[in-house]
């Protein structure tokens, strides 16, 4: 599904160059749950925003479902993100003027489908996140774990193959964050692929596969070995 | 994105930010209802002007006496009266084809008095034919005899306010007044006539052109009106014709000099449609900076907005919206604002117009439809072009970038 191979990122600060990822390479299949851990600064999200296409890589190849993305214009990368990848963030990113079903909403609006369609879809999504009771509710009335599943329902609305996200348990506590795992293994189970970036150990290590990210430098640790992983990961 | 959600997208932020829109909404109504309201002002000045001349009568020349002259600086002036125009003069023009009446006039103040009343009027030295050339009517009595041109009758026609002034409800017909030194008898009234050019036509009195050559002891004509036939002067071509007939008449008779200037009614109305459309388009321009002004202020608003909306903006784009979607939301909001804003201040501009016209039923102040789409269609393009920049801006929001954190 997604093949990344030896990308490279650079960010220029003043006369220094910062390499933030470092020949990038990685295979996705359709299905896998994948997390990537590392510590602040280390190149997490904006490897996810490269796998998003909303960040442009400086050197590399990025094949998504077949597609060379490096060459798609910024209106083709805005219809592969719109259709085929679904995005949570960790602070949720809805507008706080809209219902939770008018944030379901939007990405159904954007793909100018039809009021009634749009309806039926997001009635369904906001049943598959356990939110149907709020669904006229606004952002400024609900829980944090409320508000990441409205997240979660406007990630999957489009039905997408691709669910990126980024630390979506950060700003939940705990009960919240288990549920939202929960919530994304059971996307996982219907056959989509997750790819988490998280500092969560507890949620790193749900994944299928796991990945740590260090300087930029992406490597993926063998399944079985929680001690070896955790070891890693508790030195960040 | 389709259009009905564009625009429920816009109502959503303009009601969000409901001072930042109401602010917005007041400068572009008052803009709007600026343009309409002054070039409204305008067009009723040339509409009034335009009626006015029609008051004068169709197919009016005006004879003035000298020639009018190219002067080295300065407006075009009247030269100097070899000869005066007489009374002669214009019983002569009578027998020329296409003229339909003639009316000499000698013009000036007078004290009219009657009983223990005394005022100041315009007084009009004329014949019978000058209530036709005038568009004029009786309310009563008769008008100036026949031979006003020949005897100086000591008789007079009062306007409507010299009468009510003189003898309140009384029947004036038959009475005596006094004019200067000398004394007239009333045989009619006109009927009530707004201004004409200035000249209050219900505050003059008529007398015959005799007797005016000796109430203000001058053989010379103020001017001469004549009135041309309909049906023989219809074209300008025929007009010009009798024109020239009228300029050799006066030739002949003042020794081969060339020394009148004639006014025709369409020139002088063509002279005062233009003056007042270019005053209209001024005043309409200098109206519009204020559209600018506030276009200005709609960028600079916008601008703060799309800042403060990064993150939404960014979000719209991680959700599939492309550079394009964006611009147009944001075109949108200000396009929805600047309509709801014009409608506004078209109603504020009409009802101003109302009111105006409560106050001064005589000038026609109305808005053209052209005006109301002009200053519609000025505005959204004031809000079009104001809204490129943030458009641009929000447009080339990097959504990597906003949404951390």
């Amino acid at each position: 599904m997604i093949q990344l191979d030896k990308i490279n990122k650079y960010y220029k600060t003043g006369a220094e160059t910062l390499r933030v990822l470092n020949d990038i390479t990685l295979n996705i299949e359709q299905g896998d749950y994948i997390s990537i851990m590392g510590p602040s600064g280390s190149g997490k999200s904006t490897l996810l925003n490269m796998l998003g296409l909303l960040d442009v890589f400086d050197t590399g190849s990025y094949r998504l479902e077949g597609v060379q993305t490096e060459v798609l214009d910024e209106e083709q990368r805005a219809r592969i993100r719109g259709e085929n990848i679904g995005f949570i963030f960790q602070s949720f990113q809805l507008i706080d003027r809209l219902t939770a079903a008018e944030n379901v909403e939007l990405p159904l609006i954007l793909d100018e489908q039809s009021p009634k369609e749009r309806k039926q879809k997001v009635a369904h999504v906001l049943a598959q996140v356990g939110l149907s009771d709020r669904a006229t509710h606004r952002p400024g009335q609900m829980s944090g774990g409320q508000l990441q599943r409205v997240a979660i329902a406007r990630a999957i609305v489009m039905q997408p193959q691709l669910i990126l996200a980024d630390e979506p348990t950060g700003n939940l506590d705990q009960k919240s964050g288990k549920e939202i795992v929960a919530l994304l293994e059971e996307l996982n189970r219907k056959g989509l692929t997750v790819v988490v970036v998280t500092h969560d150990l507890a949620l790193g290590k749900r994944a299928k596969r796991r990945c740590v990210m260090v300087d930029g430098e992406l490597s993926e640790t063998p399944m079985g070995d929680d001690t070896a992983y955790e070891s890693i990961v508790m030195g960040f | 994105m389709m259009l009905p959600d564009v625009l429920r997208f816009s109502t959503q932020v303009l009601l969000r930010n409901t001072w930042r829109s109401v602010a917005l909404m007041v400068c572009v109504a008052i803009g709007v209802s600026a343009v309409i309201l002054l070039t409204g002002l305008g067009e009723g000045a040339r509409q009034y002007v335009r009626n006015e001349f029609n008051a004068l009568g169709t197919n009016l020349l005006v004879i003035f006496p000298g020639k009018r002259e190219t002067a080295g600086a300065g407006p075009p002036i009247y030269g100097t009266t070899p000869r005066d125009l007489t009374i002669e003069d214009a019983q002569h023009l009578q027998r020329i084809s296409g003229v339909d009446y003639v009316a000499p006039i000698i013009a000036g103040n007078a004290a009219v008095s009657h009983g223990a009343l005394s005022r100041e009027v315009v007084t009009i030295g004329s014949t019978d034919t000058f209530i036709q050339t005038r568009d004029m009517v009786l309310s009563m009595g008769k008008n100036l005899p026949e031979t006003s041109a020949e005897r100086a009758e000591p008789v007079c026609v009062l306007g409507m306010t010299l009468y009510r002034e003189l003898f309140g409800n009384e029947n004036p017909i038959g009475r005596i007044i006094t004019v200067e030194d000398y004394r007239y008898r009333v045989i009619g009234v006109l009927a009530q006539r707004g201004e004409s050019l200035g000249l209050d036509l219900r505050d003059v009195l008529l007398v015959p052109v005799r007797s005016a050559e000796m109430l203000f002891d001058t053989p010379a004509l103020f001017r001469i009106l004549v009135q041309l036939n309909p049906t023989h002067a219809k074209t300008d071509e025929q007009q010009n014709q009798v024109v020239e007939r009228i300029y050799a008449s006066i030739k002949e008779r003042h020794h081969g000099e060339e020394d009148i200037t004639i006014v025709t009614q369409k020139s002088m109305l063509d002279s005062f449609n233009s003056i007042l459309t270019t005053l209209t388009m001024v005043i309409g321009f200098l109206a519009g900076i204020s559209l600018l002004v506030a276009g200005i202020l709609i960028m600079n608003l916008s601008l703060i907005s799309v800042q403060r909306r990064r993150a939404e903006i960014g979000l719209l784009k991680a959700l599939g919206a492309s550079i394009r979607t964006v611009q147009i939301m944001i075109l949108s909001e200000t396009l929805l604002l600047i309509f709801i804003a014009s409608i506004i201040g078209l109603g504020l501009a009409h009802a101003l117009l109302l009111t105006l016209k409560l106050f001064f039923p005589y000038l026609p102040l109305e808005a053209p439809f052209w005006i109301n789409a002009l200053a519609l269609l000025v505005a959204l393009s004031v809000g079009t072009l104001f809204s490129i920049l943030p458009a641009r801006k929000a447009g080339s929001v990097p959504p990597a970038e906003v949404l951390r954190g």
